[in-house]
């Protein structure tokens, strides 16, 4: 897939963080929107890696965290393995929004956004490659009642940092920015809702009939 | 050790973490809480690799430092000491208590320093020292190993150089595209590394030897030093859910066999090799380390991007320089860093290979600044910086942040100043400029020459050898001293004959006559011919850019006149463009009815344009009325049709950006100081390092004319209660964007509140919501910039 196809395809949710409609967006907008995306390109060092692990190993992991989630073990309810993954786009996205948003805050919004939906179809592509079969969808630590801190402890218990540069930061954020650490159980079919989201009853895109699982 | 290292080959041990996983080491355990509760399992370890024939033994202390191990049982500290008691125990079991060393092993700390990440740079240090100052005297080296950050690396090697005095190896992991992970590329790694004076330099994990050979074969073409490598055992794979690595002892070794005889001084394993992987290393490797002819080179780097003085022409620019300069001199004052940030991106982006600078002001903290700004700009540049300063005290304070191997300027030929300076340069491995100057001003070539001797002699006495100096031959002002320009040129001569490399602040040349510009370009291109290696110039002034382009093609550098080329061609394209735009854009706006105004250009967004119209309409208007009847007029259009979804918001920063540039503009029209509205203070709270959105709030408001001062990212609470008590704002804008920081948020609001805080507090973020703003006791919530003007106006701040 070239550069276009992939833009055509991420396009759509980039706009949805930024809060534009893509079907208003005039040629104008998308030309400079693929300009950016060009300058993305040349920055973006993906890397993935994915462990299998059985459910139990993983409620384990730290079961103080992973005991207070609801929301864990209802996804996972039925799984007995399940797959944990970690991608990102590298510390040169970053580097380079900042050196945009001194230039020019405008073309940093429209990279940042492209940065964030480039990461989930990598993602995506990721996943699909891995052939899992059946399995849930794919959730995160922050997601429901997941805690967030879990993030931090699996960045340690895979060597993530050691084997593709995802960092923990205070407060459990992830470094690179565009990064993400997701998981989904295996042999069981579910897809997401916004029944366990903290922002059910404000989400501006619900309002609007919209979901952000569906781009 | 170090009588053999780099003469005989010398073997490290092979996987602790391999071994362990083998004897049931679970996921999520900590391997180093074994120290203490498995010790006889960890002395078997090594007792293992011992007996396979490794001179040294790693502890088991790779990821031991206080952060990492906050969730271990034991305090770091007490795993670290057990450990290295367990290696000593296993040497004196195997009767190698006299030919074998303990290597405490450091391993990244697991979180990325500022400013990418939210660890200072002096955190990383204590975090390290405390891991070595431990067992100092017990362990025989230090080795850091499996490091992706060369600034993290740096850190860690001066805790072992100023806390021990052991041998420091240092470990890097590459990946297939021969950069580690934060972008280092191996002869950065290398040039930054001697300069720290580091006994060892490798590269160890992430790949097998094969995938390594690049890499490898660098460190022994450019590096100096011995060359230590721990591969790992080939890529891994996935069996039956585990993790296994594909390669067998013998096919190990056949993967080094382009590199097994060409100098390599350590020779280990990493994740995946076991003992049988050190017996098969032992017998193949040759006992002696062949000898390597490696040149030296004057080179400064980043910590992406390394610079070689010694070759073609490399420009320095030089706008980071508050001398003359009005408006850079009061934002250094008013710490308002936003203009250096600018020019470094501009110069850069320009074409400079190396930026200077120079925050030298009368009744500033030059060494306080230094350290700020510094880290700063490595943000947004990856050129290699040259630290300019006459206080070593600010020299120092710079160098010891910079991450790289930093350019100093400068020496010169006086003693008092090389005893102050050269200490600095050789702890923090810089290149020096030496100044051709002393007491008195030098006249002649000769002269110039004597003090660049003198110069190469007193740093030779520090170790500093002439491939770290850069000389300056001094440019004096040709209308007041008109027969020395020729002396400067000898001596560039002269010097480059000698082997050096040279440095020249060109426009000096021209001051006080006519048309500067014709004679800085005559002086470059004859100083290039006489072998000017870096000319300390504006990068932003295309004409003396040009030169260099002619010169590098007259000379043969440019093969195929490719950049000069390229260069010339956008100029004559640009010319073309603008002139087909201007003529289209014309018709467009005939049709639409418009005419290319202020408020059109803000409406549009059209910052590159905005300047030269603003200028062009303030000979017909006045520059109250202009701001009143057009630009505040076009940004509230902008902000309607933002409201009412009819542009968005990539649209509406770039309107509030090109007003920025409309206002600038018109203020230098004023008569009387144009009021301000403000100020207001804006930061992401401590513990979030997100700005993206405070940022775009910080853009859309200095748009509508509010002084806004911009405490940053991961701003700690007191230093948004000092900023309070400080600058007394209006009102105070925190943002954060994610839940876990929210926490910080409502600390920040509790202790403003304590403060005595007054103003309206504002919150907004993507995780923030009105009643979680209530909840916090923020007393307001804004959705976006825009809502966050409205508001204001509202409050009438």
């Amino acid at each position: 897939m070239d550069n276009k196809e992939i833009f055509n395809r991420i396009f759509p949710t980039a706009c949805r963080y930024m809060r534009v409609n893509p079907l208003k967006v005039d040629t104008e907008f998308n030309e400079k929107a693929f300009a950016v995306f060009g300058e993305l390109c040349e920055n973006v060092r993906f890397k993935g890696l994915h462990e299998f692990i059985s459910v139990s190993d993983f409620l384990n992991i730290d079961v103080k965290l992973t005991s207070v989630s609801e929301d864990l073990k209802f996804y996972l309810e039925g799984c007995t393995d399940m797959v944990i993954f970690a991608t990102t786009l590298g510390v040169d996205v970053d580097a380079h929004s900042k050196k945009i948003q001194s230039k020019d805050m405008g073309t940093a919004v429209i990279y940042d956004a492209l940065a964030s939906a480039l990461l989930e179809y990598y993602t995506d592509e990721y996943e699909d490659g891995l052939n899992l079969g059946e399995h849930t969808f794919r959730f995160a630590p922050g997601y429901g009642d997941i805690p967030i801190r879990l993030n931090y402890i699996i960045i340690d218990a895979l060597s993530i940092s050691k084997k593709i540069g995802i960092f923990k930061s205070s407060n459990n954020m992830m470094l690179p920015q565009k990064s993400m650490i997701t998981m989904c159980g295996l042999g069981k079919k579910s897809v997401p809702t916004c029944t366990h989201c903290v922002r059910l009853n404000s989400c501006s895109l619900r309002k609007e009939n919209l979901r952000c699982y569906n781009s | 050790m170090l009588q053999l290292l780099g003469k005989k080959t010398l073997f490290f041990d092979g996987g602790m973490g391999t071994q362990l996983q083998a004897k049931g080491l679970s996921v999520g355990a900590i391997p180093e809480e074994l120290n203490i509760d498995k010790p006889e399992l960890i002395v078997s370890i090594h007792e293992d690799y011992l007996n396979a024939g490794a001179d040294f033994i790693t502890t088991n202390t790779f990821g031991a430092n206080a952060h990492k191990m906050s969730r271990a049982k034991y305090p770091n500290t007490d795993m670290i000491k057990a450990a290295v008691e367990n290696a000593d125990k296993a040497r004196k079991k195997v009767g190698r208590e006299n030919d074998s060393y303990i290597a405490l092993d450091i391993g990244p700390i697991g979180e990325l320093l500022a400013p990418i990440g939210t660890l200072s740079f002096d955190d990383a240090y204590e975090l390290f020292k405390e891991q070595i100052v431990c067992v100092k005297d017990e362990i025989d080296v230090i080795i850091f190993e499996t490091f992706g950050d060369l600034y993290e690396l740096k850190a860690g090697v001066l805790a072992a150089k100023e806390n021990c005095d052991k041998p420091v190896f240092v470990s890097v992991s590459f990946d297939k595209t021969q950069r580690t992970l934060t972008g280092t590329n191996p002869e950065t790694y290398i040039n930054v590394m001697e300069g720290l004076k580091v006994d060892a330099i490798g590269v160890n994990c992430s790949l097998g030897p094969k995938e390594l050979e690049p890499v490898i074969m660098t460190l022994l073409e450019k590096s100096h030093l011995p060359v230590l490598i721990q591969p790992n055992a080939g890529l891994p794979t996935l069996k039956d859910g585990q993790t296994i690595f594909e390669l067998t002892p013998g096919d190990f070794i056949d993967a080094l066999s382009n590199v097994l005889d060409k100098g390599i001084a350590v020779i280990g394993g990493c994740c995946g090799t076991t003992p049988d992987f050190i017996r098969m290393e032992k017998k193949n490797f040759p006992v002696e380390v062949k000898k390597r002819d490696v040149p030296y080179r004057t080179a400064v780097s980043s910590s992406t991007t390394t610079v070689y003085l010694d070759e073609s022409v490399r420009v320095c620019g030089e706008r980071l320089n508050p001398t003359g300069k009005k408006k850079l001199q009061a934002a250094l004052r008013e710490e308002n860093y936003d203009m250096l940030i600018s020019e470094a991106i501009a110069q850069e982006d320009a074409g400079a290979h190396v930026l200077d600078v120079n925050v030298g002001l009368p009744g500033i903290d030059e060494a306080a600044v230094m350290k700020k700004i510094i880290p700063m700009l490595q943000e947004v540049v990856s050129i290699p910086l040259q630290i300019d300063s006459s206080n070593p005290a600010a020299i120092e304070a710079a160098c010891r942040v910079y991450n790289g191997k930093p350019l100093i300027n400068s020496v010169n030929g006086k003693d008092a100043v090389m005893e102050a300076v050269f200490p600095v340069a050789v702890k923090y491995g810089g290149v020096v400029i030496g100044l051709a100057l002393s007491e008195e001003v030098p006249k002649v070539c000769d002269e110039r020459v004597e003090i660049a001797k003198k110069i190469i002699e007193k740093a030779k006495g520090y170790g500093i050898g002439m491939k770290d100096l850069v000389i300056d031959c001094l440019t004096l002002t040709v209308s007041a001293q008109q027969a020395e320009a020729a002396e400067t040129l000898k001596a560039l001569k002269v010097i480059t004959d000698m082997g050096l490399s040279s440095t020249l602040g060109v426009s000096n040349i021209s001051f006080g006559l006519p048309n500067r510009p014709l004679v800085n370009r005559t002086f470059l291109t004859l100083a290039m011919q006489c072998g000017l290696k870096m000319p300390i110039i504006n990068p932003l002034d295309r004409a003396l850019m040009d030169c260099i382009d002619a010169f590098n093609v007259i000379y043969n550098v440019d093969k195929g006149c490719e950049k000069y080329i390229k260069n010339q061609e956008n100029v004559v394209v640009q010319t073309v463009t603008v002139a087909k735009t201007d003529a289209k854009s014309g018709a467009s706006q005939a049709s639409a009815g418009n005419v290319k105004d202020v408020g059109f250009c803000i409406m549009k967004g059209l910052k590159d344009e905005i300047t030269s119209v603003t200028v062009e309409e303030l000979e017909k208007k006045d520059p109250m009325v202009l701001i009143n009847e057009t630009i505040i007029p076009a940004l509230n259009k902008v902000g309607r049709d933002y409201d009412s979804g009819k542009i968005f918001l990539p649209q509406l920063i770039q309107a509030a950006e090109t007003a920025k540039v409309a206002f600038a503009e018109v203020q230098k029209h004023f008569t009387v100081s144009g009021e301000k509205k403000g100020p207001m203070i804006i930061c992401t709270v401590e513990g979030d390092i997100h700005d993206i959105g405070k940022n775009i709030v910080k853009v859309v408001c200095e748009s509508y004319g509010y002084e806004i001062i911009d405490l940053g990212k991961d701003v700690p609470v007191d230093s948004v209660v000092d900023a309070y008590k400080e600058y007394k704002p209006k009102a105070i804008g925190l943002s954060a964007l994610m839940t876990t920081t929210v926490e910080n948020m409502k600390r920040t609001i509790r202790a403003l509140r304590a403060n005595d805080c007054d103003v309206p507090i504002l919150v907004g973020g993507a995780v923030l919501t009105e009643e979680i703003a209530k909840e916090i006791d923020a007393d307001y919530y804004t959705e976006d910039a825009m809502s966050m003007v409205n508001l204001l106006k509202e409050l009438n701040i």
